[in-house]
């Protein structure tokens, strides 16, 4: 039962990469940030399931699975990168840089970068192809350390705990990294966002 | 009274942890008389809210678009059957 089992492992997995393969790329692709880099993990992903496939049994789907494995390689080339470089991108936005342009300095919002109204709402938000869109495009301007926690912490949902030790940080720089993705994306779709208007 | 980058420190925190009692009490009281703040606590929501859905968006936002796709697609099945002997 096994070889037969075995045999067939590659024309499932070719099945499954027709079905799945363009979104575990878009997922890679928004952590790592290059498109190549993505492609190359997503193959590995795909190689790695075929090894790995009588441990699949079918207890969850295939989809979730190849997340799954794909996650575990993602998060182990970022906790490499994240060992290797400096802070580069805190750096380039200084100690409370960018911030210090959103308030004055006694420490009210500066009229011209209050938040926005979007007008949305938590069901119209998912809904809004525009809204994701310039989402998309405000967590690409992201520099990386901040996309990565981000996403750890909202898409991926592990704790402030979790993320800081995926990445090889103390939990309280994370929440500093978190502090200052959010303000930074906030502040980019308030200021893109078309339909919504910084007015008080 | 806190300020309003401390407040936005606060709301950056409570979506990650317990706020203290006399951060909670801060925060509340900063939120009631600022609608800047009340804002952007509502944006950061929307913000947790919609990220999954960013990544549902349509395939023609990748590099490439689906040719792109199509192509990978094709070179991970061949590599595939390459490594594992099949036709």
């Amino acid at each position: 039962m096994s070889t037969e089992f075995r045999s067939s492992a590659p024309d499932e997995v070719c099945r499954w990469v027709d079905e799945h393969s363009e979104y575990l790329v878009r997922y890679a692709c928004r952590y790592l940030g290059s498109q190549d880099l993505a492609e190359d993990i997503v193959q590995d992903t795909f190689l790695a399931a075929v090894e790995g496939f009588d441990r699949f049994e079918g207890r969850s789907t295939p989809r979730t699975w190849l997340v799954s494995i794909l996650r575990h390689k993602v998060f182990s080339l970022l906790r490499k990168r994240s060992r290797a470089e400096t802070t580069q991108g805190e750096q380039t936005h200084g100690a409370d840089g960018r911030a210090n342009q959103l308030f004055d300095d006694r420490g009210h919002w500066i009229a011209e970068s209050g938040p926005a109204d979007w007008r949305l709402s938590p069901d119209t938000v998912v809904q809004n192809q525009e809204f994701l869109s310039a989402f998309g495009q405000c967590l690409e301007k992201l520099p990386q350390r901040f996309r990565e926690v981000f996403l750890l912490r909202e898409l991926d949902e592990f704790s402030r705990d979790e993320v800081a030790t995926q990445l090889g940080l103390k939990s309280n720089h994370i929440g500093v990294i978190l502090y200052r993705a959010r303000l930074e994306l906030q502040n980019c779709l308030s200021g893109n966002w078309l339909n919504g208007g910084r007015k008080r | 009274m806190i300020t309003c980058d401390q407040a936005t420190k606060l709301i950056s925190k409570q979506r990650d942890e317990a706020l203290s009692l006399r951060e909670r009490v801060q925060l509340r009281l900063h939120l009631l008389l600022c609608s800047w703040c009340t804002r952007y606590q509502k944006n950061l929501r929307l913000m947790s809210t919609a990220i999954s859905a960013v990544f549902e968006s349509n395939p023609g936002d990748q590099e490439g678009g689906e040719e792109r796709a199509k192509r990978f697609a094709e070179r991970v099945k061949s590599v595939l059957r390459s490594k594992t002997g099949g036709s």
